[in-house]
């Protein structure tokens, strides 16, 4: 009786161990299969850059914002990314044209924000960025942001963009994202065409209810000169409101 | 003693035999007289090099590319090859590829190892050329385009397994069709302004946007020189939109005189 329980037993753990290996390498199989090379050194490595302006104007406040950002390869999944941020900043009801104050309207606030950190290519795709940061100038905040992008449905004629950023400022206890959802239109040799939609949403600190603000959008990409333009329009908290975004990138092979 | 029958056969028999091998002897002869010119290197840089039957020499500007010619770039080498029907073959660095056939209105390039970009030039008013571009796994055929083909080797891709043999094709112009070599009717069209990829023995992937599905090409989405690393495009901005109210703490009240009689 003993002995059959022990072969039993036996058999078992040979069994699980069996079970445990084919797990382990089907795991490694997988993780091999999507991260081929994972502490591999990425060679060449590369560096893109980002340069980047946009402007916010709504009927309570307005912003302008513009700086660059890098991101270093390091792995071909992992790499450091750092942005330099200047924003000026108005407030006021009814408002002007910030690039063009009127008379009692001033830039309340001007300051930059300083942020770097990690790049994490999770997906042929996908990136997610987390950052943290701290403001000069008129703000002296301490930051910190996850920004995430992924591109579905890549092998098709119509590729679909979701993307979503969420900062936390430990200033003003105001955490605040951004969403949107972008569809390519069009993609000619020279021209990309996108629209969809998105917003942004923000609660804590000095804003009691959770408040935002949505519309379409659209976007348009030349690729010669690898410049975009994204403009997008809408209501929300800050009643009707119109953003424009240009960025230029530029990817440097090492 | 033989029958006069039996020495019949034989002697036919001998006959056909010396018909055969006098045909054998004779054919790479007709072969080397169908084939022709193909055209002529308008742009040679770098290292590059003609292989034309045992012989191999270096190629130089507007020396002729015949049928048959395999050329060969080295790591700096670069050539453009301007076929007799006006069409051209761009060959970046590093690549390989043999002109099998050019003649009318068929033109066949087989890229053994990295990138040609094709133009295929269409006449106005005469049937549409037939353009193939051959890779140990793919076939593209085009009717009058811009196209890139790519052919890797050795490297592996995420999402792949173990899958080292690819296939890339970018549309700039036109349409081509993409096909593994293995199956020909499964083919996909690609529309300018998109890529595709036959990766080893699987059929071409639905196409996508240049730049964006990891695809290479003569050149690459930033316009390195070469066949540039498969990265992927993004045509949207990672910063996030100055929508996000950046707002610090809010202005302080404003202090109020206590009256007087109040300390």
């Amino acid at each position: 009786m003993h002995k059959r329980l022990l072969y039993l037993t036996c058999a078992l753990a040979s069994l699980a161990c069996v079970a445990l290996v084919q797990t382990n390498a089907s795991a490694a199989g997988f993780f091999d299969d999507v991260y081929p090379g994972f502490f591999t050194i990425q060679r060449p490595g590369t560096l893109n850059l980002t340069g980047f302006s946009g402007g916010f104007i709504s009927d309570k406040y307005g912003t302008i914002q513009e700086g660059f950002q890098f991101e270093q390869s390091v792995t071909p999944y992992i790499g450091a990314v750092g942005r330099i941020t200047g924003y000026q900043l108005w407030e006021g009801e009814g408002f002007d044209n910030p690039l063009n104050p009127g008379t009692g309207h001033q830039a309340r606030l001007n300051f930059a924000r300083f942020q770097g950190g990690v790049d994490l290519n999770l997906y042929p795709g996908t990136h997610l960025f987390i950052l943290g940061g701290r403001d000069a100038g008129d703000s002296h905040a301490s930051t910190i942001e996850g920004d995430f992008s992924t591109w579905l449905f890549l092998h098709s004629l119509h590729p679909v963009n979701f993307s979503f950023s969420t900062n936390h400022n430990y200033q003003n206890s105001v955490t605040s994202t951004s969403m949107d959802l972008q569809a390519i239109v069009l993609s000619t040799r020279r021209w990309i065409f996108l629209a969809g939609g998105g917003g942004a949403f923000y609660v804590g600190g000095f804003i009691p209810d959770l408040q935002g603000q949505g519309g379409p959008d659209l976007g348009v990409y030349y690729r010669p000169w690898n410049i975009g333009v994204s403009a997008q329009a809408g209501y929300g908290a800050a009643h009707q409101y119109g953003q424009l975004s240009l960025y230029k990138q530029l990817t440097i092979f090492e | 003693m033989r029958s006069l029958y039996t020495e019949k056969v034989a002697y036919r028999a001998f006959s056909y035999f010396l018909l055969l091998l006098l045909l054998a002897a004779l054919n790479p002869a007709i072969a080397r007289a169908q084939a022709g010119p193909a055209g002529t290197a308008t742009q040679v840089s770098g290292t590059v090099q003609i292989q034309r039957g045992a012989a191999t020499i270096p190629a130089t500007q507007g020396m002729q590319i015949m049928v048959g010619d395999r050329v060969i770039t080295g790591d700096d080498g670069h050539i453009v090859v301007l076929l007799t029907d006006q069409s051209t073959l761009e060959l970046g660095d590093s690549s390989n590829m043999v002109i099998d056939q050019h003649a009318g209105g068929t033109t066949r390039v087989n890229l053994l190892g990295g990138a040609v970009r094709s133009f295929v030039n269409r006449t106005v008013g005469a049937a549409a050329p037939n353009f193939e571009v051959h890779t140990p796994n793919a076939v593209a055929a085009a009717r009058g385009t811009l196209f890139d083909t790519v052919y890797l080797l050795g490297l592996k891709r995420p999402t792949y397994g173990d899958i080292q043999n690819f296939t890339d094709v970018s549309v700039y112009d036109g349409l081509v069709n993409v096909a593994n070599i293995n199956n020909p009717a499964g083919g996909v069209n690609v529309p300018a302004g998109y890529e595709s990829t036959v990766a080893g023995t699987m059929n071409p992937s639905g196409p996508g946007p240049l730049g964006m599905t990891g695809a290479a090409a003569l050149g690459g989405p930033a316009g390195a020189k070469g066949v540039a690393a498969s990265g992927i495009l993004s045509p949207v901005s990672t910063v996030p939109p100055p929508s996000c109210p950046v707002c610090p703490e809010p202005p302080p009240p404003p202090v109020t005189n206590p009256g007087p009689g109040v300390p």
